[in-house]
């Protein structure tokens, strides 16, 4: 209750500061849009040359981009600007604060701005998303939906651990704003089918190492009926692993930790 | 002039001087190439072919990996710059110097230009040996001087278009937040993610006639000899056209941005 009620103020704050910064607001929201807008095209173009690209048909393909972009904006909105402010904090001394507080650090990490228009654009995916499942010839169950939402908040907690666990490297190098780039090359992959990489050996190691292919792969598969239970299996595992290696981290990283400030 | 140059001068030996950042920065953006080249391997495996619209594997390859060598002609640092500079007061500063703060940024940004060519450059023939049998190498000494006329011309126009839009803080509180929506759609029309050769039809042709298509798209297709020079030549006229356009812009919005301008916190 005491966690839900710190959330509750945390939405009200950052609904607050959204409602002084409007235009911001707006222009993140339309750059957001148009992000997801022309990747989707890309799709589209690339499809006008090609029947399929390895046995992802084109509507498919798009679903699993949607999946990758819902993913993303998912994290943007809820989780980025936290870590951003964390890496901040340990360089700037900030981080002293997180730990007087009597609530759980890695809850700190991870929770109090919400950049709303990140969420707000999960609309274009997800409209784009029911218009191509409307045109696929598969039937998609409501077992199929409960699956592909089971693995999406798996994936969302793969992108977040994983991410907190590269920013944990701040606690020893102060300054690892430069690691932001691995993150954009991970929903990169994350977007692209899992069968681009030849080799088993290969893929499970952009499940266990680079954690890439349960981001979109494992839900968009889910969903469209093309899942199996050992890739469930290693997306569930690999959200695990990520989870505890983080928490381990970042516990190991605040006892290595001297103020910045003092 | 001297002064601009020497400015070249003191930014380039700067950008040597933070060493981890250039190789992490370059580890990082040819693994999204590398990414988006296994992926194009994976569409033409898929499909049994050699070639898709008009490219063979080692075309496209090529494409990525000389468009990527192109692309770090694009001087879009300068419209940050200027747009900050206006926010935060310190272009007050800055006009009352005996300089273009055009023709500073632009040569600042230039030389960190040259330097990211120097490094991508280096970095592709450091690991040419293991990919070169993919690659395509068709210039001619026609197009090996055009392409260089391109290059300078795609300096030109970038730093224009990002200036142009940099100065819009001058209206705008949040200008960086115009000026990304932009670099998405710019990275978009320039052909950064597919040749532009993939889009419907009848839009190739009036998005090649865009300032946009000089960047990476035209000059990679003249480095892989698919555009003739007359092509090549009647399309530079046509960007040397925009960079009046844009020149003539500019100085519109300068002038008229100049008035609006209350240098805050000055």
């Amino acid at each position: 209750m005491y966690y839900l009620n710190i959330l509750k103020e945390q939405i009200k704050l950052s609904f607050m500061s959204v409602a002084i910064f409007r235009a911001n607001f707006i222009l993140m929201l339309l750059q957001s849009i148009t992000n997801s807008v022309l990747g989707i095209l890309c799709v589209e173009f690339i499809y006008i040359h090609v029947d399929s690209i390895a046995g992802w048909s084109q509507n498919e393909m798009i679903i699993l981009y949607c999946t990758s972009i819902i993913v993303n904006q998912i994290y943007r909105g809820l989780i980025n600007p936290n870590h951003m402010r964390f890496i901040g904090s340990i360089s700037s001394g900030g981080f002293d604060r997180m730990l007087v507080k009597p609530v759980n650090v890695i809850f700190q990490i991870n929770t109090s701005s919400i950049d709303y228009s990140s969420l707000l654009s999960l609309i274009a995916p997800l409209v784009v998303m029911c218009l191509k499942i409307n045109a696929l010839d598969i039937s998609i169950t409501g077992f199929n939906v409960l699956l592909f939402l089971i693995f999406l908040a798996n994936a969302v907690i793969i992108l977040t651990s994983f991410m907190m666990l590269l920013y944990s490297l701040a606690f020893k190098y102060i300054k690892v704003h430069g690691l932001t780039g691995i993150y954009f090359i991970l929903m990169s992959m994350s977007e692209k089918p899992k069968e681009i990489f030849s080799y088993k050996e290969v893929m499970y190691a952009f499940v266990f190492l680079i954690p890439s292919v349960p981001l979109a792969n494992v839900p968009a598969s889910l969903l469209l009926n093309k899942g199996n239970i050992p890739g469930m299996i290693a997306a569930a595992v690999s959200g695990m692993l990520f989870f505890l290696l983080s928490a381990v981290a970042i516990k190991k990283g605040i006892r290595k930790y001297s103020s910045a400030s003092s | 002039m001297r002064k601009y140059l020497y400015s070249f001068k003191l930014y380039l030996l700067t950008s040597f001087q933070y060493r981890f950042d250039t190789v992490l920065g370059l580890i990082m953006s040819n693994i999204s190439m590398f990414i988006t080249i296994i992926f194009w391997t994976l569409i033409y495996r898929s499909n049994g072919t050699g070639v898709i619209n008009g490219y063979t594997i080692a075309d496209m390859i090529t494409f990525f990996v000389v468009s990527s060598l192109f692309r770090t002609f694009i001087l879009s640092s300068g419209g940050f710059e200027i747009s900050s500079m206006i926010k935060n007061g310190d272009l007050s500063k800055v006009i009352i110097k005996p300089y273009s703060i055009n023709m500073f940024l632009y040569w600042k940004y230039l030389s960190n230009a040259l330097f990211e060519f120097l490094k991508q450059f280096s970095f592709l023939l450091l690991i040419a040996p293991f990919f070169v049998q993919y690659l395509t190498w068709d210039l001619s000494v026609h197009s090996a001087i055009l392409l260089i006329i391109y290059l300078v011309t795609a300096t030109v126009i970038s730093h224009l278009i990002w200036l142009l839009l940099g100065m819009m803080a001058f209206w705008l509180e949040q200008a960086q937040a115009v000026m990304w929506s932009f670099a998405v759609i710019l990275n978009f029309l320039s052909g950064m993610f597919i040749p532009l050769d993939f889009f419907p039809r009848w839009s190739v042709k009036v998005l090649e006639l865009m300032p946009f298509a000089a960047f990476s798209y035209i000059p990679a297709k003249l480095y892989m000899n698919q555009l003739s020079i007359v092509e090549g030549a009647y399309l530079l006229i046509v960007y040397i056209l925009w960079i009046f356009v844009l020149m003539t812009l500019n100085l519109i919005v300068w002038r008229a941005g100049a008035k609006k301008y209350s240098a805050i916190g000055g």
